[in-house]
């Protein structure tokens, strides 16, 4: 595990960022995965190394590289969503609870660009800072078996996508109609960690010409 | 040589190695619940190293093959007729054009493998054909075998000596060898003396995903952590004070606090498991987990041959 600070901002993700790249980059042998996160980076080793002289290695490659402050590449990534409670099934959930109306919800979500601090928990799914506290809406008390892929949703502090189909417990708030990520060459999906997400409100006749193509 | 499925069985599905380098995309390695086990299977039918095989888990498939060849079922003994003749474990077996293998239930751990020579032949998912059935993806669609399923396999050349190896199976599910987790001293002593006292009985919601396990005795609340990377072997700590083992096919990240991490030579054990078992957690220090941790890769170093 590697410690790159004690919260979660924008200076401590670019130090991770960083690290990652050059992990990335300059691949140390008997190293296999590596999870980025908000505040660290776990490696998770080959069996058959010496955990020892990984570490050692690990250490130099980032004290050698550490002063290297990379520019960062940030790309701003448009993600068209429909808002609306017939694909959106917990929007009115998260208006009630939050005393604000479909058109505030809408405009306070996608009034701001998320960072993507990583992509973590399940295939492609990206943790985005920082939601406007007037969105802070309590995850679902049971989670939903499945939450079909594309959906947009809020949970607790957070807002996220998710890309596939999966189980989730976040109150979902509207759908984007395109494919946000390509599973079969994740490198080559719209957004990486370290990007910008921009929500743009579309309608739901939009939603479904888009659907469509 | 290809196969029919005739029955999938409870979770029947296509592993080959971990799909290890994907971790930064969200997606943990997967791969088979018994490396020993499954390494096994491919060293006794000539299989090259890491050849996809099927991981069956409690209760079996029926399979018709279509083809002649050999196979070997390794790993926890099953009730297996083939033609209704009982069937040799952790052996080649040759195959006849139609014959007919019914794997039924578990008799002795969770999982056992039925590797095929050659090896089954479906596209790779981001270099592996390891199915990942949380996020549906690899293997055959991303799913377990079902009824009617028609799988191919690549053919090879069958030697037909014998590969003989004692491969000793270690099928005392009662302890689990543990080192100490990231975050062990968010916990107190009384918690350790609980976690380590308890006998845990594995929750029958445990899948490849997490192994739940269950107790009477509930560990103390401890606060969340900012969410982290989750190692394969971790053993995370929720609210409601009962430990989850992440397994083969984990989160890549997440929030609970970590009290301790199942040692690399126990986790082809885990994947014995069984619903209903009861084992305790045995802590040791990292030099004597390194140790068991080389007598593991011993062991598969020579499967690897």
């Amino acid at each position: 595990m590697i410690d790159c600070g004690n919260q979660i901002d924008t200076q401590t993700h670019k130090k991770v960022l960083n690290i990652f790249s050059i992990l990335l980059n300059k691949p140390i042998q008997g190293v296999i995965n590596i999870h980025p996160a908000y505040n660290s980076l776990m490696l998770s080793l080959d069996n058959n190394v010496d955990i020892l002289d990984v570490v050692k290695k690990i250490k130099i490659l980032i004290s050698d590289n550490a002063f290297i402050e990379k520019e960062l590449n940030r790309s701003i990534v448009n993600i068209p969503v429909c808002y609306d409670p017939s694909i959106g099934p917990d929007l009115m959930r998260v208006c009630e609870l939050n005393n604000l109306t479909i058109e505030d919800v809408i405009r306070i979500h996608s009034s701001k660009k998320y960072l993507v601090y990583f992509i973590g928990f399940t295939l492609g799914f990206p943790y985005l800072g920082h939601l406007n506290e007037k969105l802070h809406t309590p995850r679902l008390d049971s989670p939903r078996i499945k939450v079909p892929a594309g959906s947009i949703a809020i949970g607790g502090n957070q807002t996220g996508i998710y890309p596939f189909q999966s189980a989730g417990g976040w109150n979902l708030i509207g759908k984007t109609p395109i494919t946000v990520y390509n599973k079969d060459e994740p490198s080559k999906s719209l957004f990486q960690m370290g990007d910008e997400i921009q929500f743009v409100p579309i309608n739901i006749d939009e939603f479904n010409k888009l659907n469509e193509i | 040589m290809r196969f029919k499925v005739h029955r999938s069985g409870l979770q029947t599905h296509v592993q080959d190695k971990p799909r290890d380098g994907f971790a930064h995309y969200g997606i943990s390695p997967s791969g088979p619940a018994d490396i020993v086990a499954y390494h096994h299977g491919n060293y006794l039918v000539h299989n090259k190293i890491n050849t996809a095989s099927l991981e069956i888990t409690l209760f079996g498939p029926r399979i018709e093959f279509l083809d002649a060849g050999y196979i070997a079922i390794t790993g926890s003994k099953f009730l297996i007729k083939i033609n209704d003749t009982d069937l040799l474990y952790n052996r080649p077996i040759k195959i006849e054009k139609g014959q007919l293998l019914d794997i039924g239930s578990a008799i002795e751990g969770a999982r056992c493998y039925l590797s095929i020579a050659g090896g089954i032949d479906i596209e790779d998912f981001l270099s592996s054909k390891s199915t990942h059935l949380e996020t549906g993806v690899g293997g055959l669609d991303g799913r377990a075998l079902k009824k009617n399923d028609i799988v191919n396999c690549l053919s090879n050349i069958h030697k037909s000596d014998y590969k003989k190896i004692k491969v000793k199976y270690d099928l005392n599910r009662s302890k689990i060898l543990i080192n100490k987790g990231l975050q062990h001293d968010f916990f107190s002593k009384d918690d350790w003396k609980i976690f380590l006292n308890n006998e845990y009985t594995v929750s029958s919601k445990s899948n490849r995903m997490g192994i739940r396990l269950e107790s009477g005795n509930k560990l103390n609340k401890v606060n969340d952590i900012i969410t982290e990377g989750i190692p394969l072997g971790a053993i995370q700590v929720p609210p409601n004070g009962l430990p989850i083992i992440s397994f083969v096919e984990h989160q890549t990240t997440g929030g609970y606090p970590k009290i301790a991490n199942v040692i690399s030579a126990d986790i082809p054990k885990l994947g014995q498991l069984m619903p209903g078992d009861k084992f305790k957690f045995e802590l040791i220090d990292f030099e004597q987990a390194i140790k068991h941790k080389n007598e593991m890769n011993v062991l598969l170093n020579k499967l690897h041959d």
